[in-house]
């Protein structure tokens, strides 16, 4: 790659650099954005640029659920109104934004911060999964979901931590998989279809 | 089935091209280099997503396309089936292009590829299944004393094209396979808790079992056809087909290994994968000094046995090339059944190496199928009723024009 210096001055550079790393912006998004803020009014960039100091100095784990948050306990786990009865287990903080977009979840979660994959480096030991053990003993839930992704990895995270939980009595259940909604059945691969299959439900 | 229309942009050397073909045989002719091959793979590609000349899609996109902002290629192959035409579509994009990058390189510049299926996005894999292609090359005679690494991917690729599912199963069992080693290399540097294999012994397991499985039966049922195939071919000789896992499920349980395959029929898939896991398990602590999976589909061989003889370790380069075409005129067979219609034959310069009498029997088994699409730089390897007979192209640098 030739450097981007030759053509454009420092600071620019450096900020188009810094943006090229963010997850989905190519170099052309990168350049556009570091224009965009060239002429931005000076309070708006400010603003941006506090905002993603505060990001980094105000946020931190919770100490129940393990979710970014501000406060801990964040703001899921304080909320009495809750069911925490209930524990959803999921990859990532993105995925309890996803599971709290649906409005129809009313338990608590727990966030493991990614998935058991050597080629990776990632072991158990790596994860929340020991925090998790804790809380079940702790806490004594009703219920546990695992809701890691159905991939490989996924699954194999959902596997191990199912056998840990198994001798402590409770209940664990893993998300459904099958069809999306919307999705033509032609369309569909085998795999999904055999599971879609298997997981079949009473009509009515 | 047979192949309607070829559309190539920006494709090897090809800048540009519609090609309309008939279900017939079709000759294509001209020197070296002038593009011969490339249309055959532009077709293999189409069929099954990838290229049987690179494993690199970069190569693939023409030369001066790399003068552009963004460079690319594009092959949308038409196949007419029995239940209709399906249009297959690859794309290759190269990405990454930003104003202080006019100009991409083509050795190392990120690749997109894009699949469609009737105009419908698609993964790479699902295109495997929609048509079926067998494929003929000068080098497929390296494959029967080659590594077995050769033979499971000919095998492989006969069975994907059935069976989008084993492409899946396929890719999903070298996942778990990494992810195993991986895990192996770590125990083996830190000597921690071994038990945790056993999540990954279950993924090996589950989709090694299937693989096993299914080559198996389709190298069985492909070994039927070959027989006779090679007979003719040779004047009288029988040729068996052995598949040789690397986990023989009998001789793991204690009982005689059969060697010649049957135990399709008399293994279920759930033992199958039963037998791989305490194998795996049995094989732990070695597999971890090793820092890797010693066995397993991944290990798989079959050989070619010609009166009781391994052709690939003692057959000549004679003998090696009957098997091969005895082989691949049996997976075009094999397919044909599993299709209920003929697959399309691509035969990239294979007459030049055959005698008299085999290429006799080959041009007759290019006329039994609905379409064959042969290359040559010599038409006059051919017979004249047979050139007569068939419609023939001349290709020249990168552009085709029908011979009349």
């Amino acid at each position: 790659m030739r450097p981007v210096t030759t053509i454009t001055p420092p600071p620019i550079a450096r900020l188009i650099e810094a943006l090229v790393k963010l997850p989905g912006i190519g170099p052309k998004t990168a350049s556009r954005l570091a224009f965009y803020f060239l002429r931005a009014p000076d309070e708006e960039v400010l603003a941006l640029a506090e905002a993603l100091r505060a990001l980094k100095q105000q946020t931190r784990l919770c100490e129940v659920c393990f979710n970014i948050t501000d406060e801990s306990p964040c703001a899921i786990c304080r909320d009495e109104r809750r069911d925490h009865g209930l524990i959803c287990v999921v990859e990532e903080p993105l995925d309890v934004l996803a599971i709290e977009r649906t409005g129809e979840y009313t338990g608590v979660y727990h966030v493991l911060h990614g998935v058991i994959s050597p080629m990776d480096g990632v072991g158990p030991e790596h994860l929340r999964i020991r925090e998790l053990m804790d809380r079940v003993r702790r806490e004594a839930p009703r219920e546990v979901i695992l809701a890691t992704n159905p991939s490989l990895e996924g699954e194999n995270t959902a596997v191990y931590i199912h056998r840990l939980l198994a001798p402590l009595g409770v209940r664990v259940t893993r998300l459904a998989r099958g069809l999306p909604v919307g999705g033509d059945l032609e369309y569909a691969d085998e795999i999904t279809l055999v599971r879609a299959l298997q997981g079949r439900q009473e009509m009515g | 089935m047979w192949l309607r229309s070829l559309s190539l942009t920006q494709f090897r050397n090809y800048a540009r091209l519609e090609w309309r073909l008939e279900p017939r045989v079709i000759m294509v002719y001209g020197g070296n280099a002038q593009g011969k091959t490339n249309l055959l793979e532009a077709i293999a590609y189409a069929a099954m997503g990838h290229s049987f000349r690179t494993s690199s899609d970069r190569e693939l996109i023409h030369w001066a396309a790399w003068q552009d902002p963004m460079p690319f290629a594009r092959v949308i192959a038409e196949f007419v089936r029995k239940d209709g035409p399906v249009r297959l579509e690859l794309a290759l994009v190269a990405e990454g292009s930003g104003p202080s990058q006019s100009i991409l390189a083509p050795e190392t510049a990120p690749i997109r590829k894009q699949a469609r299926i009737n105009g419908i996005p698609h993964r790479v894999l699902d295109l495997f299944g929609q048509a079926a292609v067998v494929l003929f090359t000068p080098q497929d005679v390296e494959v029967v004393g080659g590594p077995p690494v050769e033979r499971r991917r000919l095998l492989d690729l006969l069975i994907a094209q059935t069976s989008p599912a084993f492409a899946r199963i396929l890719a999903a069992y070298q996942r778990a396979l990494s992810q195993r080693n991986a895990l192996l290399r770590r125990l083996q540097e830190e000597g921690s808790d071994p038990a945790q294999l056993d999540l990954w012994d279950e993924s090996v397991a589950r989709y090694g079992a299937p693989l096993m499985d299914q080559r198996a039966r389709a190298l069985q049922a492909i070994a039927r056809y070959a027989e006779d195939i090679h007979k003719a071919l040779s004047g009288g000789e029988p040729m068996l087909l052995r598949y040789v896992p690397s986990l023989d499920p009998f001789q793991a349980e204690g009982q005689m290994a059969l060697g010649v395959l049957t135990w399709g029929e008399r293994l279920q898939e759930v033992e199958l994968r039963e037998t791989f896991r305490r194998a795996l398990l049995r094989e732990r602590s070695q597999d971890i000094r090793r820092g890797t999976t010693r066995i397993g589909p991944h290990r798989d061989d079959f050989r070619f046995i010609v009166d009781g003889v391994d052709v690939g370790l003692y057959g000549s380069r004679g003998q090696q090339r009957t098997a091969i075409l005895a082989f691949k005129l049996a997976a075009a067979r094999w397919l044909a059944s599993i299709f209920q219609e003929s697959p399309v034959l691509l035969l990239d310069e294979v007459m030049a190496e055959l005698d008299g009498e085999r290429r006799r029997y080959l041009l007759r088994a290019l006329e039994d199928v609905e379409q064959a699409i042969v290359t040559t730089t010599d038409p006059m390897l051919f017979e004249p009723e047979f050139r007569e007979r068939v419609r023939r192209f001349v290709v020249r640098a990168g552009f085709l024009r029908e011979e009349r």
